[in-house]
C-alpha cells in the first residue's frame, strides 16, 4: 500500500491542476467560438483580418506579431508572450488583465473550462 | 392660443409616446460595413436598437471599432426606411391624428432617415441622423451622439471613460430602460396619445444640445453626467426643429448611475437616474420639473438560441409650475406624474420575437391642465393612463451569413397595445363618449435598414 502513496498523491496534484490545462472539448470550443469570437475573428486558413486578427495557428505563435499585416496594439505587439495553452486560457478568461492595453474589447469567456474548449478547438485550427 | 400650455403638454405627451419611434430607430449596416461583424454581434433580434454587451461596449468606445483600415468613406452612410398601417379600434373624425391622414386604418411612410454612422478618427466616433418625418412632412435633425471614448487602466482598473454630444438626455445610455432607448422600439405615431409624460420622456429629444461624461468602470459600474440647453430659435428652425417645442429657461442637468453584472451570456443591471430642467413659459417665472427614477435590466443570452431579455422603469416627476400656474393655466402649483413600464421579450434564432409589456402613468388632478377635449382630452382632469402592449417581430436576416449582409436588414414587426384607463378613466374619458379601449392599436410595420 504504502508503495501507491507516491502515485495517489500524484494524481491528487493532477486533479488539482486539472482545472487550468484540462483538455478541452473542440466540439463545445467551436460553438463558443462562434458566439464569443467569431464576430471579430476568422479562423481558417488565409481568413480575412476583422477588428481582430485571423487567428489560424494562433496557438505557439508569438502574441502581436504577423497575422497578415494586422495593425496590433502597441500592448499587444510588446507583450513578449506565447500563446502557449496556459497563456491563451487566462487571456480569454481576462484579456486586459493578461495584456493590458490590448484594443481587444472582449470582456472573457465565463470560465476556465470554457477557455479550454476554446483553445482545444484553436488547437485543430491549423 | 387661450391656454398655451395643454398644447404644449400635448406635444409633450406626443413626443414622449406617439412621436417616441422617432428616436428609437437605429440598426445600421454602416456599423456591420465597418466592422465586418453581422447586426447579431451587437443586436438581439439581429436589428437596432437593442443591444448586447458587444453592442454596449462598441457604443461605449465611441463606434470606433473597426476591421482593418475601415471601410470607404461613403460605407459610413446608412438608410432607413420605416413604413406602416395603424388601426385603432374607434377611429377619431373629431381629431384627425395628423393633417395628413384619414380618422382612421391609415397607412403612412413613417420615417426615412439617413445615418452617418462610425469611426471619424482614432478615438472618435459619431452615430448621426437626419430624419424626413413622413407624419409631419418634416426633414430634421434626428438622432445626434458624437464621442471621444478611451478604454485605460485607472488605479488597476479596467475602465472606459468618455465624453458624448448629443441632443437627448439618456441617448448616450448603454441599456434600454431610460426613455431615449427604451420599450416599444417602435410605436404609432397615427395613434391617440396620452395627455401627459414625464419631460425625460422624450420632450426634450432633438430640440437641445449638450454634453455628457460618462464611464464604466471595471464592467461594474456605469455612471454619466450631462448638460443640455435649448437650441435657439434660428438653429431650430434650420435644422428643421419643431417650433413650438418646449424651451429649457436655463441648463437642464441630467445623471445615471448603474451597477451591472455582464457576461458575455448575461445582464443584469440595477439603476437610478435623474433630470433638473426648468421650462421657459410666457410670462411670470419658469416651469421647473425635477425628473428621477430607477431602472433594472437583464439579458439572457446563452448560445443565442434562445433569448430573453427584461426591462423595468419607474420614473416620478415632480413639476412646480410657477409660470403655468401664474398665467392661471393649471389648477394646482405643484404637479407629480409617475410612469411604470415592464417589457420581457424572447427570441427564437434571432429572427422570430416575441413581446409583453405593461404601461402606467399616473398624476396629481388639475381640472385645467388636463380638460375635456374630443380624443386627446380628460374628463376626469387627471393623466391616469394604462394598459399592456404586445409585439410579435419577424426578422429574416442580419444573422453571420445572411442574404445582403452587411448591406441590408428588414423587420416585420405587428404591435398591438391595449388601454384598460386613458387619461383618467375607462369610459368616456374624454368627456365626449370615447372609452379607453376604443384608443386600442394595431400597428403592423416594415422597417429597412441599409
Ligand atoms: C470585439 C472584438 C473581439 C472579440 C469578440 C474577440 N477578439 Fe480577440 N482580438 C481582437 C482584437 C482587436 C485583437 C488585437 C488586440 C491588440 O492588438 O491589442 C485580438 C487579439 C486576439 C488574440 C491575439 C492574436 C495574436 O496574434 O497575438 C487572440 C489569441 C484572440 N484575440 C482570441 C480571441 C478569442 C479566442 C476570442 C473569443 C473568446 C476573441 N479573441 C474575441 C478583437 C476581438
Amino acid at each position: 500500500m504504502t508503495l501507491h502513496r507516491p502515485l495517489a498523491a500524484a494524481a491528487v496534484l493532477l486533479a488539482l491542476a486539472a482545472p487550468a490545462f484540462a483538455a478541452g472539448d473542440a466540439a463545445r470550443g467551436a460553438e463558443s467560438f462562434k458566439n464569443d469570437c467569431a464576430a471579430c475573428h476568422t479562423v481558417v486558413q488565409g481568413g480575412p483580418n476583422r477588428v481582430g486578427p485571423n487567428l489560424f495557428g494562433v496557438l505557439g505563435a508569438k502574441a502581436g506579431e504577423g497575422r497578415g499585416g494586422f495593425h496590433f496594439s502597441p500592448a499587444m505587439a510588446r507583450s513578449g508572450l506565447t500563446w502557449d495553452e496556459a497563456t491563451l486560457i487566462r487571456y480569454l478568461q481576462a484579456p486586459r488583465r493578461v495584456v493590458p492595453g490590448t484594443t481587444m474589447s472582449f470582456q472573457g469567456v465565463d470560465d476556465a473550462a470554457e477557455a479550454a474548449d476554446i483553445v482545444a478547438y484553436l488547437a485543430t485550427m491549423k | 392660443m387661450q391656454k398655451p400650455y395643454v398644447p404644449r403638454l400635448a406635444i409633450a405627451a406626443m413626443l414622449a409616446l406617439g412621436v417616441g419611434w422617432s428616436q428609437q430607430a437605429r440598426a445600421i449596416p454602416a456599423f456591420s460595413r465597418q466592422t465586418q461583424e453581422p447586426c447579431t454581434s451587437c443586436h438581439i433580434g439581429a436589428f437596432g436598437p437593442e443591444l448586447t454587451g458587444r453592442g454596449r461596449t462598441f457604443k461605449l468606445l465611441g463606434y470606433t471599432e473597426q476591421a482593418g483600415d475601415g471601410p470607404s468613406w461613403w460605407e459610413h452612410f446608412s438608410g432607413m426606411v420605416l413604413g406602416s398601417f395603424t388601426h385603432t379600434a374607434a377611429g377619431t373624425p373629431q381629431a384627425k391624428p395628423s393633417a395628413h391622414s384619414g380618422a382612421n386604418d391609415n397607412f403612412a411612410l413613417d420615417q426615412a432617415s439617413l445615418f452617418y454612422g462610425g469611426r471619424i478618427y482614432d478615438h472618435i466616433g459619431a452615430f448621426i441622423q437626419l430624419t424626413e418625418d413622413g407624419i409631419n412632412r418634416r426633414f430634421h435633425v434626428d438622432n445626434v451622439d458624437i464621442r471621444y471614448a478611451r478604454q485605460q487602466d485607472v488605479l488597476g482598473v479596467d475602465t472606459i471613460l468618455g465624453i458624448s454630444a448629443n441632443n437627448n438626455p439618456g441617448v448616450a445610455d448603454p441599456y434600454h430602460t431610460l426613455p431615449a432607448w427604451g420599450q416599444p422600439f417602435v410605436a404609432s405615431a397615427l395613434a391617440p396619445s396620452p395627455i401627459a409624460g414625464a419631460i425625460l420622456n422624450g420632450g426634450l429629444a432633438g430640440q437641445v444640445y449638450g454634453a455628457s461624461a460618462y464611464a464604466r468602470v471595471g464592467g461594474m459600474v456605469y455612471a454619466e453626467a450631462g448638460i443640455y440647453n435649448s437650441l435657439s430659435r434660428d438653429v431650430a428652425h434650420y435644422g428643421g426643429l419643431d417650433p413650438n417645442a418646449l424651451q429649457l429657461a436655463n441648463p437642464a442637468t441630467f445623471w445615471r448611475v448603474a451597477l451591472q453584472q455582464e457576461t458575455n451570456r448575461r445582464l443584469f443591471e440595477v439603476g437610478a437616474f435623474a433630470m433638473n430642467a426648468a421650462l421657459r413659459q410666457p410670462g411670470s417665472g419658469a416651469d421647473r420639473f425635477l425628473d428621477w427614477g430607477m431602472d433594472a435590466s437583464f439579458q439572457f443570452l446563452g448560445n443565442r438560441t434562445h433569448m430573453f431579455t427584461g426591462y423595468g422603469r419607474w420614473l416620478h416627476e415632480d413639476q412646480t409650475l410657477n409660470g403655468t400656474f401664474g398665467g392661471g393655466n393649471s389648477a394646482n402649483l405643484r404637479d407629480h406624474l409617475s410612469e411604470l413600464r415592464g417589457n420581457l421579450s424572447y427570441w427564437y434564432q434571432q429572427t422570430y420575437g416575441v413581446t409583453g409589456g405593461i404601461f402606467r402613468t399616473t398624476g396629481s388632478a388639475d381640472a385645467i391642465l388636463y380638460q375635456a377635449s374630443p380624443v386627446g382630452g380628460s374628463v376626469a382632469g387627471r393623466p391616469n393612463t394604462q394598459g399592456y402592449m404586445a409585439e410579435l417581430d419577424w426578422v429574416p436576416f442580419g444573422k453571420p451569413d445572411s442574404y445582403l449582409s452587411p448591406w441590408a436588414n428588414l423587420k416585420l414587426g405587428l404591435q398591438y397595445t391595449a388601454f384598460s384607463r386613458f387619461n383618467g378613466a375607462g369610459q368616456n374619458y374624454d368627456g365626449f363618449g370615447r372609452n379607453a379601449s376604443n384608443n386600442n392599436t394595431l400597428y403592423l410595420f416594415a422597417w429597412v435598414a441599409f
